[in-house]
């Protein structure tokens, strides 16, 4: 069992933000969360630090100004030290062709629909086997 | 005399019968030895002479003869008699030795001997005779020289000596040898074998090196002939005779010695013979004359090359006179031979005789044979003469035998026909084909006059060849004649007459075979008759070529028009016929009236006319007609045909089109104008200038450009030069003009070039067409249907984003509160925020439909979907007691999306079993089909039924339902229907209220 320490959320949508936040803290999923609204803010952050602080999980939306998600995912893609990260693309969108080009990363571990629920938490924590705090 | 002399001579005379018969001229002495007293021996006179002693003399007596032997020898002597002496019978005695000659030198002897015994039977004394070896081995006798006596006879014949070292190469030569090759043997000093081989000729070279390997290989005597190079430098032919004097301490050869005689008179001679005989042979063999020859005192045969060849025998084969007899055939010829040869020895006489003989290959041939006997002394002592293969000569004289017969037959059956004709041209005998050619009886033929039924013209033209033929001028002359027959009607013949000679080459009689080629003739005439024709015009292509026979009334017309026509190739039509192909009224009057204008008064005519073919094709032609008009008379009338059709009838249209064009300009519908090459309008229709707004005069100083939109004049201008480039003839472009009020007008341009015959540009001819209205419409179109795809989009993501927070808050609340759940707002925003959700995701799957579905169209096979689908619905069929029935071409393969098939046949199977009808039993009924490029799959059921007339356009609409079913959502039929859609194809209902559905559903059909 691992533990998740710090989870960091790429998302303009502060109520989904906020709701994200409640979720897993409630859930027990982790102890710190980084919230970034937009792709180079969070790469900025991330880019300059050791290895052993970047965060064990990123929740990534894919519609943001600045720097959207795709964006994102490309830069990020180029960071040497990325590949301990979990990186979940957290979108409000359904459709197949954003899912399929979205898997095209081999940084994404997996594409979560939105809304974030209690039950998709769950199903989470059992596939990482991730150690509840 | 000696006691042992005499006993000597008892011996002798004892034996005398049997020396007598071995000649005393065989034994070179006789021998007899005392045994008590080996030294006290007799010798013959002949043996003393041998040796060199007088046999007169008494010096012998003082001689010991055994003293004369080789001391060595002796050896030879007593170890041979001891050895004889053991078994007599098995060891005679018989020894070589050497003896020495009075003058020194020594004798090879060879002795032979027995022993006679004395009473008691104790050896008593030795004999024998004595053979000198030597003069075997050369069969020459030598003679006791001297070495002087020895060197005069070298030189006084002339032998050069030699002798050289095997080893060494070192040489020796006498003067003679030298001097035979001009030399002195100074001058050749040092002589070694290498200089000799040096002075011989190249060719002879060869072989003397193998001579010399071969003696000291061998060794014995060799001899061979050779030339050297004399010193002036011709050759020299010498007989060189050889063998080893000498060997090595090893015993091997060591020194060759030998002589040298010069041949070269004999040998040019025998050259010169072998020349003249090769070319004796040559020139026989040239005329295939083989020589033969009988010696008949050496009773030897002798048969050349060319007579070897004509008996079939090889080379090295040794006639004989009976062996030569035996290969003449037996029997008349082979008699005939016998007496002629027996003859032939009696006295001198020659003989030439044709016979037949039979080689030794078997093959029975004609050979002349010449014979000669020679005599001499009143002996015939040979027989000589020549043989010639004639069997070819011989062979065709028979042959022409065998065709007299032949002939003989062929005369009295051949279909030809033949006859005799006397050297004063009577007819003899006819064969019955002869007299059936001209209908008339053998007999009747025989009284006949040949000219009377000659025809003149061909009498005229032959009568000099076969005239020719009759005095002999010419052996045989072949000819083309015409005869009139008994019935009075023409018969072509191809005739040969030939003159036939006896042997003294005098004519007896001519034969005539006569060959009926009336009908080749009269096609050949025919053909002669076209090709004059066609001379007389120069190559007219695709024309055809009639003449009119004045006097038959008919029409002969060449294989053209025979084909425009389509009649048969023997087709001659009376002028009438000829008419009847004009088309009827004013063009067959025309041709009529022409043609007779034509014979009556020689005018020519030409005219473009239609005629009618005889299957059925009707076309303008032109027909011209030539006349040649002499003193009145029309003497020849022909003419040409052509068809001009194409040409006629693209004439005629196009001056419909222009008149058509013309209207269609003035009142087109289109805005039609012509533009010059710079653009400037030339011309407008009435509804272009309606278009712009100007009067067709302000059009006519405006250019292309001043009335196009000016964002549309850079395509419009490259569109042009690549029109001016000839790149492409035409285009077409949806572009703006600016109407005279200044309005934007949308139009539908196409413009194309038109040139003239040589290719050059004339003009542009523009056709406008407003669409001003239409483009108005198509983007609004284009723009509403964007708006909605954008819409649905926006539906589908942004809201999307909305919905889920609130969904995502309420999990949150209730979380935190968990009695909220109670309370009747939150329970209502609940169910909105689900419903919400819900159709968020229709709307989407919906927007999907299209965007996914080009990428994914796969072959698939109906059958197997549809066995798939009623699987899963097994338990949902079984609890509904629904009977699924399957009636689907295996074969139906159709294009579709694998998913959406599969959801577009469960939900029209689960639509049938969800709106049976109550109480009775549920039927649903699969059938395939197949409708132009569609595979048709018909869902029948025996359900509710729908109410087509009420429901009718609503049936596919989104969140439609039409019966009160708890899971009816109204989103099934919308999204099959779209699926299909989006697949290229469609689906058709027909219901009845509480009888049933049919839902025909039209997929694409894979081979299509």
């Amino acid at each position: 069992m691992k533990t998740i320490k710090q989870v960091c959320i790429i998302d303009d949508d502060p109520i989904f933000v906020f709701g994200t936040k409640r979720m897993l803290t409630k859930n027990n999923f982790c102890s710190n969360i980084e919230v970034y609204t937009n792709g180079e803010d969070a790469l900025e952050s991330i880019s300059l630090r050791e290895e052993s602080n970047f965060p064990d999980i990123i929740f990534l939306d894919l519609n943001m100004p600045v720097m959207d998600g795709w964006e994102f995912l490309d830069e990020f893609s180029k960071l040497s030290k990325k590949s301990k990260v979990l990186l979940f693309v957290l979108s409000s969108s359904i459709d197949s062709q954003e899912v399929q080009r979205a898997k095209t990363y081999d940084v994404v571990y997996d594409f979560i629909e939105k809304p974030l629920t209690k039950d998709k938490i769950g199903v989470l924590i059992n596939k990482l086997g991730i150690e509840e705090l | 005399m000696s006691g042992l002399q005499q006993e000597f001579e008892a011996w002798i005379k004892n034996e005398s019968p049997f020396f007598n018969l071995m000649g005393q001229d065989v034994l070179d002495g006789l021998w007899y030895w005392d045994l008590n007293q080996p030294s006290n021996g007799v010798l013959n006179d002949k043996f003393w002479n041998l040796l060199g002693y007088d046999s007169s003399s008494l010096d012998r007596e003082t001689v010991d003869w055994l003293s004369l032997i080789d001391q060595q020898n002796l050896q030879l002597i007593i170890a041979a008699y001891n050895n004889h002496l053991t078994n007599p019978k098995q060891h005679p005695f018989n020894v070589e030795v050497r003896c020495r000659h009075r003058k020194g030198y020594l004798l090879a002897i060879n002795l032979k001997g027995a022993i006679s015994y004395d009473e008691i039977g104790n050896p008593h004394r030795l004999m024998g005779v004595a053979i000198q070896l030597d003069k075997n081995f050369d069969g020459t006798k030598q003679f006791p020289f001297t070495k002087e006596q020895y060197i005069d006879v070298i030189e006084g014949i002339k032998l050069g000596i030699w002798s050289g070292n095997i080893n060494t190469g070192e040489a020796y030569c006498n003067d003679i040898w030298a001097e035979m090759i001009g030399y002195t043997v100074a001058e050749l000093q040092p002589l070694t074998t290498e200089v000799f081989y040096s002075l011989v000729h190249p060719e002879d070279k060869e072989q003397l090196v193998l001579s010399i390997d071969n003696l000291i290989k061998n060794e014995g005597i060799y001899e061979v002939e050779f030339r050297m190079r004399h010193k002036k430098g011709h050759w020299v032919w010498i007989f060189c005779r050889g063998e080893i004097t000498a060997h090595d301490d090893q015993g091997n050869p060591e020194i060759v010695s030998g002589m040298h005689y010069d041949i070269t008179d004999k040998k040019v001679n025998e050259q010169l013979l072998l020349k003249y005989k090769d070319l004796l042979e040559r020139s026989n063999e040239a005329a295939k004359i083989g020589h033969w020859e009988i010696d008949l005192q050496k009773e030897s045969v002798f048969w050349s090359k060319v007579t070897k060849e004509i008996y079939d025998v090889s080379r090295d084969f040794i006639p004989a006179i009976e062996l030569g007899l035996q290969f003449i055939v037996e029997g008349e010829n082979r008699d005939r031979i016998v007496r002629l040869m027996e003859k032939a020895v009696q006295s001198p006489m020659e003989f030439k005789e044709q016979i037949q003989i039979k080689s030794s290959n078997g093959v029975v041939k004609w050979i002349r044979l010449i014979g000669l006997s020679q005599f001499r002394n009143g002996q015939c002592t040979r027989l000589y003469g020549l043989v010639q293969d004639v069997d070819d000569i011989e062979n065709v004289q028979l042959q022409v035998k065998l065709r007299e017969e032949e002939f003989r037959q062929t005369f009295n059956h051949s279909a030809m026909g033949m006859a005799f004709i006397s050297v004063t041209n009577q007819l003899l005998q006819a064969n019955p084909g002869f007299c059936k050619m001209f209908g008339y009886t053998e007999a009747e033929l025989q009284k006949l006059d040949f000219l009377e039924v000659s025809h003149s013209e061909d009498f005229e033209l032959n009568k000099e060849a076969i005239n020719d033929v009759f005095t002999g001028k010419r052996p045989y002359f072949r000819y083309d004649y015409r005869y009139s027959k008994k019935d009075g009607s023409i018969i072509w013949t191809n005739s040969l007459i030939s003159a036939i000679h006896n042997e003294e080459g005098e004519i007896i009689h001519f034969v005539l075979q006569v060959l009926d080629i009336t009908k080749r003739k009269l096609n050949e005439l025919s053909l002669q008759y076209k090709a004059d024709l066609i001379r007389r015009i120069n190559d007219v292509a695709n024309i055809g070529i009639w003449e009119v026979d004045i006097a038959a009334g008919t029409s002969h017309w060449s294989p053209m028009i025979i084909e425009m026509a389509g009649v048969a190739e023997d087709y001659t039509p009376t002028l009438e016929d000829v008419y009847s192909f004009f088309k009827e009224g004013e063009h067959r009057k025309t041709i009529k009236r022409s043609i007779e204008l034509a014979i009556a008064e020689g005018k020519g005519f030409n005219h473009v006319l239609q005629v009618r073919s005889t299957t059925g094709r009707v076309f303008w032609s032109r027909t011209i007609g030539i006349t040649d008009f002499v003193d009145g008379e029309c003497k020849r009338f022909y003419g040409f045909f052509q068809d001009i059709d194409k040409e006629t009838v693209a004439a005629k249209e196009l001056a419909i089109k222009e008149e058509e064009l013309r209207l269609t300009f003035e009142h087109a519908h289109t805005g039609m104008c012509i533009l010059d090459l710079e653009g400037k309008l030339q011309k407008s229709n009435i509804s272009m200038t309606a278009i712009l707004g100007y009067s067709e005069e302000e059009m006519r100083n405006l250019t292309f450009f001043d009335i196009t939109h000016p964002e549309d004049i850079e395509k419009t201008e490259i569109l042009m030069s690549e029109l001016l480039a000839r790149k492409r003839d035409s285009y077409k472009l949806e572009k703006r003009y600016i109407h005279k009020n200044g309005d934007v007008i949308w139009a539908n341009v196409s413009l194309s070039a038109v040139k003239n015959e040589k290719g050059e540009f004339l003009h542009f001819v523009s056709q406008v067409e407003d669409i001003s209205d239409k483009k108005q419409l198509t983007d609004n179109l284009t723009e509403h249907n964007n708006r909605l795809v954008n819409f649905a989009h926006i539906v589908s993501h942004n809201l999307r984003s909305h919905t889920s927070n609130i969904s995502m808050l309420l999990d949150l609340a209730q979380d935190d509160d968990s009695e909220i759940v109670e309370n009747e707002y939150f329970k209502n925003i609940r169910t909105v925020s689900d419903n919400m959700n819900d159709t968020i995701c229709h709307l989407n799957e919906i927007v999907e439909i299209n965007s996914k579905v080009s990428t994914t169209l796969t072959s698939q096979n109906l059958l197997e979907n549809v066995r798939k689908a009623v699987k899963s619905v097994e338990s949902l069929a079984k609890q509904s007691d629904t009977t699924i029935e399957i009636n689907i071409n295996k074969d139906h393969n159709v294009i579709a999306v694998h998913a959406y098939l599969e959801s577009i046949l469960l939900n029209f199977l689960t639509n049938a079993i969800k709106y049976r009808y109550p109480g009775r039993k549920n039927q649903v009924v699969f059938t395939s089909g197949i409708e132009g490029n569609y595979v048709y799959l018909s869902v029948k059921d025996n359900g509710l039924g729908i109410d087509l007339k009420r429901y009718g356009t609503k049936l596919f609409g989104m969140y439609k339902t039409f019966h009160n079913h708890p899971d009816a959502r109204g989103m099934g039929l919308f999204i099959s229907k779209n699926q299909v859609e989006a697949m290229g194809g469609k689906i058709v209902v027909e219901s009845e209220v509480n009888k049933g559905t049919n839902f025909k559903t039209y997929l694409r059909y894979e081979n299509n």
